[in-house]
């Protein structure tokens, strides 16, 4: 196996069906999608299309109905059992008995693994909390819980990280402040992530690759390059180019939306 | 920035109580006296767990005075006094192995557990002459059952069939409006009912006390006789351990003997030692005690001493009452009633 | 939020919703309403004394704490043997409860059996197992069953809540990091729940108070229930009211310790803000194979213990004595079980109507509502059936009492369960009825009203099957109708197969109406949401 092959995620052809008593709704069908090892792919789409489905299947929490799925070369399941996977969700889904410090903790302990503590005193200097290790969640911010949530889902390291709009819940302007440090903390990382999200503005601010999707049934309807290096800060989105590319995507997905309106 | 430690610290001292209190329930629990007397039984005796009908009250003091005095103990025994919170249970906590003899209040009701299949068999009576009663107020004298026909009769639960009973045995038919009420005569002074089923020992004495005079009647004196208080045991028990049975009966009937001589001392044993755990009325008590030693007395006793049992009663008047209650298949009164044992405790006694 | 984004989110919640209340619902400015209110109920029950009125049973307040004083020595006694046995037996049924709930948590889908099976224990009467349990070998321990029994429906109900409470994303995510059942019970189930189980161990309080005291009527010979038995039946009112007093006021500071306990276990745990989903099935077919097979287990268990135990009858019927006894004559048990209903019902449509009466009276004047503070205190905390022999005493011996018993005990939570009900409603249609000039009594009507339905079905549910177990308990003492009259006539003669036909019509009573009660809150909330 290459480098490639075992580091990645790879979706091949995958199909996931959603039953219940009375009607089946596909929310992926033959989906594909590559993501190297150490890119950064954001899979945007309106909601409902599918893409936090083929998040969850990467994370092990689906399993599909057909088609394959690697992720750094092994299955969802091994991986899991690896620990190879850091996960963010927009429910930041902290422990609310549990300080920051210890938040931050828990998927080593999850792990049965010792804490290494400098990697979490990193992380979460990484994040600008180190004044509010000892602090309980509901202490902070809505835009400090995600941070800390962030730190966790990078503390062990993870050979692939999910993030399922981690930012989907805050506001418009803390939302956009805390982009630009995921994208310096993620340029310090480089690790091989999946990012799902409706805001156009984050996917091509922060990805290397957008994988604009459609709905009913969700499959990769384009694909787009981000003509940017990984170092981004503020005043990439000044550029021409960002502009650019994201009126082509929001035009891409409006028409989509158009399209699944008039039928 | 408003950041406090104090839920988490109250948080902290919360969960402290918390496990504290799970640690020191069961220590505490240890270490409490157990909830029945302290058996300290002497080496060798017989332990004997008595059923009582009622909560513990003067009107067992015999049984206490015969306990504190040590007339078990010089008999071989060590009794054990169960609480009757519960009037029906006797005869089920005796059959269920819970009591080894017991109290069973009435005639009707030792029929009825028989009947059940319990083989039960009364070996005494603390009562020869049922308290059962009717109380009214002092205008009104009753004198015959001709007196209670047409009136508003109260009761408690179990009261109207005795009233039914009361009729039939006289040989008319129950004509009285029935009224249930509870263990107060209360209605009966607020003019809600005419006449009030009672205990003649217990409300007529406790409403004295309260400055409320009453006339009192008993069923006997109307014509309905029965005992009550029937002490018994299974027939098992009385077969293979005869001698226990008959040294309990005579060592209870000194008990009673020196009740009957000072119904103080009783009194003040059930108050402060038996009954203690009760919060009893030392009034009351006395007063419904000295109510009860008359109807301990009968012909039977003069003979063979308190509590004895007289098979020719049985045979008659008390057999017709139970008949005309609808209990009719009466077994021999030999089968029920061993009046043998009292009688043979009483002869060694006097040896 | 642009600043250093630190503050307090639930903090300046609590402020947004106290300053809204006290816009639209103001807020009562005078901390002396409570106590006026207590004063009020203090002078109410001396005047009833001092008159001698309602049938002379209600002491004055002098001779009430006279008696304490008198009979401390008495009275002390009785009250740290009952809390031994209320918090020992308590603490039993706490953690069975707990325990049951725990099952749940590692098998969500046992969750609807095992709170249904919840439910058919509870709808035992307890006064009908204290004379089996009497003449058995757990006769000594009869105070601390009842306590653990009465303890253990609400504790699983509550914990059961309590554990399924974490949300979804958290278990997402100790799933993607590979955690172990036992990781994801122990870290992330356990301390969700802990607020819960402390709300469990609030509402367990009383109710073991109350087993503790109604297990002491079978055969102790220590404890408040003997003396209230004893008080009764000797017509010591003082002693009785004493006692009586005495049991509310332990329930009180039992019931107070656990409510601090609660809110700091909330605090440190945090609460969720969306109320707990229904538990998982296994699908329709077996979900109900597995809740039949509990009671079925129930009676084989019952046959087991006879059989093997060769119990005679007169200590317990077999399920055929039962049976037969049924068989014989099913139009006397089911005339009975309609009387019953009949008291059950009217006692929750009079009860639920006083309750949300009073609620919204409340609501709409709050300063009723301090007025009623010590008042809404204590009633939670009383245990119900000591006051039934009380009312039987003013009300007299019939079906007046037994319905007011059921009245009592449906008022209370339909009027608790509607002041919050009333208080929640949708996010910021407050300000909207405010923008167009609606009234408080439009608000009510055309808000507040219709939103706090789903509360009052849910305060019908619970108050359904325990209004057929008040019915029958009053019955039981001084009714002249009903299953619970039946049963006691049947008993008086030792007819125990008779006794226990009434006891098992009343249990498949209390559990059909459970049922149609929780199927018509479903519906209900379906529509609501």
């Amino acid at each position: 196996m290459t480098d490639i092959a075992s580091g990645g995620l790879h979706f091949d052809g995958v199909t996931k069906t959603f039953a219940s008593r009375s009607l089946s709704v596909a929310a992926l069908s033959d989906f594909s999608l590559q993501v190297a090892e150490g890119e950064f792919v954001a899979l945007l789409g309106p909601s409902g299309c599918g893409k936090s489905t083929a998040l969850r299947l990467a994370a092990g929490l689906e399993q599909p109905d057909a088609g394959q799925l690697t992720v750094a070369g092994a299955s969802p399941h091994q991986i899991v059992a690896a620990r190879g996977l850091g996960v963010a969700f927009q429910d930041n889904a902290l422990l609310p008995w549990l300080s920051v410090r210890r938040n931050v903790e828990l998927p080593f302990k999850l792990a049965g693994r010792p804490v290494d503590r400098h990697r979490v005193d990193e992380l979460i200097e990484l994040v600008g909390l180190s004044d509010f290790a000892r602090h309980r969640p509901r202490q902070l911010s809505g835009g400090m819980r995600q941070r800390v949530s962030i730190a966790r889902s990078l503390v062990l390291s993870p050979r692939v990280l999910l993030l399922d709009e981690p930012f989907g819940a805050l506001d418009a302007v803390t939302r956009h402040r805390l982009n630009v440090e995921l994208a310096r903390i993620l340029d310090n990382e480089r690790t091989t992530t999946l990012l799902v999200t409706h805001s156009v503005e984050e996917a091509v601010f922060l990805a290397d690759r957008v994988a604009v999707m459609t709905g009913r049934p969700g499959r990769v309807k384009r694909i787009a390059d981000v003509p940017f290096g990984r170092h981004r800060d503020r005043t990439t989105q000044a550029d021409p180019r960002f502009q650019a590319l994201v009126a082509d995507l929001t035009l891409l997905l409006d028409a989509d939306l158009a399209r699944g309106a008039n039928t | 920035m408003t950041v406090s430690a104090r839920p988490g610290r109250f948080g902290r001292l919360a969960a402290l109580a918390a496990v504290a209190m799970v640690a020191i329930v069961p220590a505490l629990a240890a270490c409490a006296p157990s909830a029945t007397q302290d058996d300290s039984a002497p080496a060798g005796a017989t332990t004997i767990s008595f059923q009582l009908d009622w909560v513990k009250n003067s009107q067992f003091a015999g049984f206490f005075e015969a306990d504190d005095k040590g007339y078990f103990a010089d008999n071989g025994l060590s009794v054990k006094f169960l609480d009757g919170g519960d009037v029906a249970s006797t005869a089920s906590v005796i059959v269920g192995g819970g009591a080894q003899m017991g109290i069973v209040s009435n005639m009707a009701r030792l029929y009825d557990a028989n009947k059940a299949g319990a083989d039960l068999v009364a070996v005494g009576a603390i009562y020869q002459t049922s308290p059962a009663g009717i109380m009214t107020l002092p205008d009104r004298e009753v004198s015959s059952i001709a007196d209670l026909e047409g009136l508003k009769i109260g009761t408690d639960e179990s009261g109207q069939a005795d009233l039914d009973t009361l009729f039939k045995v006289n040989g008319k038919d129950p004509s009285y409006t029935h009224v249930r009420v509870g263990y107060d005569a209360a209605p009966l002074f607020a003019g809600k009912i005419d006449a009030y089923y009672v205990y003649v020992t217990n409300q007529p004495v406790t409403s004295t006390l309260q400055g409320k005079e009453s006339n009192v009647v008993t069923f006997a004196d109307l014509g309905f006789q029965s005992y009550a208080g029937l002490i018994v045991t299974t027939r098992d028990y009385l077969e293979s351990n005869r001698d226990d049975v008959e040294a309990f009966m005579s060592a209870a009937q000194k008990g009673w003997q020196d009740v009957i001589d000072d119904p103080q001392a009783g009194t003040d044993l059930t108050v402060s030692h038996y009954g203690s755990n009760l919060g009893l009325d030392a009034d009351t008590e006395i007063g419904t005690l000295k109510a009860q030693l008359p109807l301990m007395q009968s012909d039977a006793t003069q003979k063979y001493g308190v509590l004895a049992l007289d098979p020719t009663a049985i045979a008659g008047p008390m057999y017709d009452a139970l008949r005309a209650s609808g209990r009719t298949e009466l077994p021999e009164p030999g089968e029920v009633y061993d009046a043998s044992v009292i009688e043979e405790a009483a002869s060694g006694a006097a040896s | 939020m642009t600043g250093p984004d630190v503050s307090n989110p639930s903090v300046a919640v609590d402020q947004m919703s106290s300053d809204r209340t006290a816009r639209s619902w103001p807020r009562p400015r005078l901390p002396l309403l409570p106590l006026a209110g207590s004063l009020c109920l203090l002078l109410v029950w001396e005047l009833i004394g001092w008159r001698q009125a309602l049938g002379g049973s209600i002491p004055t307040i002098q001779s009430t704490v006279g008696e304490l004083w008198d009979r401390s020595d008495v009275l002390s006694r009785a009250a740290s043997a009952t809390t031994l046995r209320a918090l020992s037996g308590g603490l039993v049924g706490l953690v069975i409860g707990i325990f049951a709930a725990g099952v749940t948590a590692w098998v969500p889908r046992a969750g609807g059996p095992t709170l249904r099976t919840a439910v058919l224990i509870n709808a035992i009467p307890v006064v009908a197992l204290g004379p089996v349990l009497m003449s058995l070998a757990v006769r000594p321990r009869i105070p601390e069953i009842f306590a653990a029994m009465a303890v253990v429906f609400s504790t699983v109900v509550t914990s059961s809540a309590g554990f399924r409470s974490v949300s979804p994303a958290s278990q997402d995510v100790f799933r993607v990091y590979g955690a172990r059942r036992a990781q994801r019970f122990f870290r992330l189930q356990l301390p969700g729940a802990l607020p819960f189980l402390a709300d469990a161990l609030r509402l367990a309080v009383p109710a073991a108070m109350l087993g503790a005291i109604l297990g002491e009527w079978f055969g102790a010979d220590l404890g408040l229930g003997v003396l209230m038995i004893s008080a009764m039946r000797n017509i010591q009112y003082s002693l009785l009211w004493a006692t009586a007093l005495l049991a509310v006021g332990l329930s009180v500071v039992g019931y107070v310790t656990g409510t601090l306990l609660e809110r700091s276990a909330a605090a440190r745990f945090g609460r969720p803000a969306e109320a707990p989903g229904p538990a998982e099935t296994w699908g329709r077919a077996w979900d109900t194979a597995v809740t039949l097979a509990a009671p079925v287990l129930l009676v084989l268990l019952w046959q087991w213990w006879i059989t093997a135990g060769d119990v005679p009858a007169i200590v317990a019927p077999s399920p055929g004595n039962v049976l037969t006894a049924f068989g014989q004559d099913p139009a006397e048990y089911l005339g009975a079980a309609g009387m019953t209903l009949i008291s059950a019902g009217g006692g929750l449509v009079i009860g639920a109507f006083l309750g949300v009466a009073l609620a919204v009276a409340v609501t709409l004047a709050p300063f009723v509502r301090a007025f009623l503070s010590p008042l809404a205190l204590l009633i939670p905390t009383i245990p119900i059936v000591v006051f039934i022999p009380i009312m039987g005493s003013i009300l007299g011996y019939g079906m007046a009492t037994v319905l007011a018993s059921c009245v009592l005990m449906a008022f209370f939570p339909v009027y608790v369960i509607m002041l919050s009900g009333l208080a929640a409603r949708p996010p910021g249609s407050d300000d909207l009825f405010e923008v167009y000039g609606a009234g408080r009594f439009r608000t009510l009507l055309r808000l507040a009203l219709p939103a706090s339905l789903p509360a009052f079905m849910v305060a019908v549910r619970l108050s359904t099957a325990n209004c057929i177990l008040i019915a029958i308990s009053a019955e039981w003492l001084l009714g002249r109708g009903g299953l619970g009259r039946v049963f006691s006539e049947k008993r008086v003669v030792l007819d125990t197969g008779g006794a226990w036909a009434a006891v098992v019509v009343s249990i498949v009573l209390s559990v059909l109406a459970y049922a149609v009660a929780s199927t018509a809150e479903r519906r209900w909330a379906q529509r609501w949401s």
